[in-house]
């Protein structure tokens, strides 16, 4: 008998139907006008910073006026219309170590928690994600919703080998609870909203 | 209407001013209060200590002891969550469901049932209400500051009364005093640490008396208050809602 | 060694003690913060609890559907009986990838296994990359915490680890710096890596995928870098679709830490390009247990540590006095299944405040898990032959109201008249720290039957 047939034994045998369908959860609407703000607070509450941008020509001048990307020895743009990829051939993750900025494309972002659903498809860029020191994620403006339940409604997660919400940068409190902001990923994230 | 009244054993046999207190103020309310001398024991230090079929044989004992009267009620929290919680789930049947919807803390009593007027005698003085855990997580007399279900505490509403009575805040206004039946002396040193905490908690609140609904919280503080030279009076609601004509 | 001596030393350090409890209850606290902060909070532990133990139910069926839809996404699934069969499926696959240097994200299941010595055993590195794993590995001691692994260290404790084993400036104890200096070490350890492997927060039924949830990023910095991902995770796991990932999620960091959600929430369905994917489904007595009606509703945790935070016990006493992979209230629930000896004395290690339930995100009635255990040891445990003609004896006395009455006056009496030393001696462990109880000269019972005459 294999695991597989011995575990499902134990479980009362293997079934191709639940009884039952799952109990559906209705949340309650919310009913917060000002997503932006909400937004703005979660992030600012998890080590973030948000801006919003009025257009993609707000959004251009931004970039270009940013010091961090001025400054980037190495960077990484998943916009590439906007600003350039750093010129270095990069082939596998491990090229992106000493990554100074990573420009990622956000979908959708959540009011609720500050967070962002990310899915990178080029496994290149889930790592200049996380290897980057300073992250900025763009996303869309018109698609701030209120609360996880109104994203989840929206995204087809298993669409993708990988997606990710991300509401901050990476953090630590495991020494005696003090908060220390970039553990082991980047140090840095900004969400703008265009 | 004709209430029996639960006298706790620990109450019976190491506070009966307590129990005295309880019957004074149900005789003052009105009603025609009864001590079924057949009773003994809730059972809680047995189901607590793992004697399930123990306590079991107790809780059907009781039943049968307190049938006939319209409400069982007891100067104890725990107890009365005993008979609540804790009897339907450990005998079943309509008896224990009876018995169950017709047991009520003292203070849940007189304030949500018959609904006395709180006392306005003198009681000038600095009070710590100690939340029993069975009370404010059992019984719901409360609002537990972790959240969860919650409802009216008719402890502090009877005692808001008093003429001079100043409530303190404290710091952790629900953790547990560290009692827990079996605990108190399976875990020693937890459980008087815990008590100590409390204790510390309502001195740095410069409680002169601490009280509670709940006589075992209070005879384990008052024994730890004891042994640290804490001055603190601690007395239970039942005492200080009578007043000094008992 | 029972929980009760453990917890009376660690108490022997009273500062240290104070320091413990008050780190945890600010964590408490901070939960109460966040939960006040949704509107919907009850309903949504009733949501998570009807959906944790609907599939609990209908396990079976969850398990082989999202088998079926993590292999439609190329993932390969394997089975576990027991720890030693995750031990040498896991073995198995790095040896097969030629993997010897391994990263691993938090996973309480691995340390369920004891899955880092059997690989150290056997010549495959593997370093624990969450920061408070990486601090107790270094020690070669347990979590404390399922979530906050390392609560029970001073930061002059780790500086000092830190200095032997990263080679720190000694007497550096700044938080940053030395999350800093694990910070280089480990991005070293996840550049170098052959195999990543993780936890698993919720496995999805519906989609057939798997949500690792982190602070840290390095979930994700351990699955990117390395071509092998191993997830590892209990069958109960699972959750029926991603619609129902927000109201777990919505309770999960809130609950843990006081945080809106964790800064990472990854969901991976399948492997990446390049990248290969296995998920290893653990059973290890969860059958059993959930084949347990008085116990069965402890597999619908979803280990936020919000029971251990709250605990007056745990606070006082600290993670190690349970001496078990899982501590606080749900250990001693978890625990007992597994090991009924070895952990009979955590079921008692409670005062049944019954804080734990309040708190738990998925409803799980602690206390009353922790009396059934109770009645159940008392049946077979050790010491259990004492105690169990004690509470024949108490049966007894209660039964009979003269008699009981008859004791306790008796009782009373030789309090009165006895020395306090005699009654007050190291046999009593009443006397360690209170003083006796009063001991009135007539009873309750006894004044009211003269007041009735």
């Amino acid at each position: 008998m294999t695991a597989r047939d011995a575990i499902l034994r134990a479980l009362g045998g293997a079934a191709s139907a639940s009884s039952a369908p799952p109990p559906v959860y209705a949340p309650t609407p919310d009913p917060d006008a000002d997503l932006f703000a909400r937004f703005a607070a979660s992030l600012a509450a998890a080590g973030g910073t948000a801006r919003a941008l009025d257009s993609a020509g707000a959004l251009a001048a931004a970039l270009r006026a940013d010091a961090h990307i001025g400054a980037a020895r190495q960077l990484w743009s998943s916009l590439r219309e906007v600003v350039p990829r750093h010129p270095e051939p990069l082939r596998a993750p491990h090229d992106l170590a000493s990554l100074d900025v990573a420009l990622l494309r956000g979908e959708w972002a959540v009011a609720e928690s500050g967070a962002v659903w990310w899915a990178p498809r080029d496994p290149l860029e889930r790592a200049a994600g996380f290897l980057a020191e300073r992250v900025v994620l763009v996303a869309p403006r018109a698609q701030l919703v209120a609360d996880l339940h109104a994203a989840y409604a929206r995204l087809d997660v298993g669409a993708l080998p990988y997606g990710c919400f991300v509401s901050g940068p990476s953090k630590t409190a495991d020494i005696e609870q003090a908060l220390v902001i970039g553990a082991h990923g980047p140090r840095a994230l900004e969400v703008w909203l265009v | 209407m004709r209430v029996g009244l639960f006298v706790p054993c620990h109450v019976d046999q190491l506070w009966p001013e307590v129990g005295f207190a309880a019957l004074a103020l149900l005789e003052r309310a009105g009603v025609e209060v009864e001590f079924p001398a057949a009773q003994t024991c809730c059972g809680q230090a047995l189901l607590s200590a793992g004697g399930r079929s123990e306590a079991c044989a107790l809780a059907a004992r009781c039943v049968r002891v307190f049938d006939g009267y319209d409400a069982v009620v007891a100067p104890s929290a725990s107890c009365i969550a005993m008979l609540r919680v804790h009897y339907p789930e450990l005998l079943g049947g309509a008896d224990a469901e009876a018995l169950a919807a017709r047991s009520y803390e003292l203070c849940e009593f007189l304030h949500g049932v018959l609904r006395v007027p709180p006392p306005t005698h003198a009681f000038p003085h600095r009070v710590a209400l100690h939340a029993g855990c069975h009370a404010l997580r059992e019984l719901r007399l409360g609002h537990p500051s972790e959240g969860g279900p919650a409802g009216e505490d008719p402890v502090r509403a009877l005692l808001a009364g008093l003429g001079g009575i100043e409530f303190v805040s404290l710091t952790r206004p629900d953790e547990c005093c560290g009692f827990g039946g079996v605990f108190s002396t399976v875990e020693p040193e937890v459980s008087c640490r815990m008590g100590l905490d409390r204790l510390d908690d309502q001195r740095a609140a410069r409680a002169e008396v601490v009280t509670s609904s709940d006589p075992s919280c209070l005879l384990h503080l008052a024994a730890l208050a004891r042994r640290n030279a804490r001055d603190m009076q601690i007395l239970h609601v039942a005492q200080i809602l009578a007043g000094p004509r008992t | 060694m029972s929980h009760a001596l453990r917890a009376a030393e660690f108490l022997r350090d009273a500062e240290r003690a104070r320091w413990h409890d008050g780190s945890l209850w600010s964590l408490r606290e901070k939960r109460d913060r966040a939960a006040a902060a949704v509107p919907d909070w009850e309903s949504l532990r009733e949501a998570a609890a009807a959906l944790k133990r609907h599939v609990l139910a209908e396990l079976p069926f969850y398990l082989t559907r999202f088998e079926e839809r993590a292999q439609a996404h190329r993932a390969v699934v394997h089975w576990a009986r027991d720890a030693a069969e995750h031990n040498q499926i896991v073995e198995g696959l790095l040896r097969e990838a030629g993997a010897r240097r391994v990263v691993k994200s938090k996973s309480m299941l691995t340390e369920e296994c004891g899955l880092n010595p059997h690989l150290e055993a056997r010549g495959i590195e593997i370093v624990d990359t969450d920061l408070g794993e990486r601090i107790v590995q270094l020690r070669h001691e347990r979590p404390s915490h399922i979530v906050m692994p390392a609560i029970h260290l001073r930061r002059q404790e780790i500086g000092a680890l830190f200095h032997a084993e990263l080679g720190t400036p000694e007497g550096e104890s700044d938080p940053t710096a030395l999350t800093l200096a694990a910070r280089h070490d480990l991005r070293a350890r996840f550049l170098g890596a052959q195999a990543g492997l993780t936890g698993v927060n919720f496995a999805i039924a519906e989609t057939g995928g798997i949500v690792v949830c982190t602070n840290e990023g390095n979930a994700d910095l351990g699955t990117v870098l390395p071509p092998l991902h191993i997830a590892c995770m209990g069958i109960e796991k699972l959750i029926p679709r991603a619609a129902d990932l927000p109201v777990f999620l919505r309770l999960l960091a809130r609950s843990a830490t006081g945080q809106a959600q964790t800064a990472y929430t990854s969901h991976f369905h399948g492997p990446r390009p390049g990248g290969a994917l296995h998920i290893v489904l653990v059973d290890n007595g969860r059958s059993g247990l959930r084949a347990r009606a008085e116990f069965a509703e402890a597999l619908t945790c979803i280990r936020c540590g919000a029971c251990m935070n709250t605990c007056p016990v745990f606070r006082r006493s600290g993670g190690h006095s349970y001496d078990a992979v899982i501590p606080g209230p749900i250990g001693s629930v978890l625990e007992p299944a597994r090991a009924p000896s070895a952990h009979a004395s955590l079921p008692y290690a409670c005062s049944l405040c019954g804080s734990c339930r309040d708190v738990c995100p998925v409803r799980i009635d602690l206390p009353k898990q922790l009396l059934a255990w109770r009645a159940e040891l008392s049946q077979g445990a050790p010491g259990g032959a004492l105690r169990r003609a004690g509470l024949r004896v108490a049966r007894f006395a209660f039964e009979r109201p003269r008699v009981y009455a008859l004791v306790g006056a008796l009782a009373r009496r030789v309090a009165r008249v006895l020395p306090e030393r005699w009654l007050a001696g190291r046999w009593n462990p009443w006397t360690r720290g209170r003083a006796l109880p009063p001991t009135p000269p007539h009873s309750f019972r006894a004044l009211y039957a003269r007041r009735r005459r």
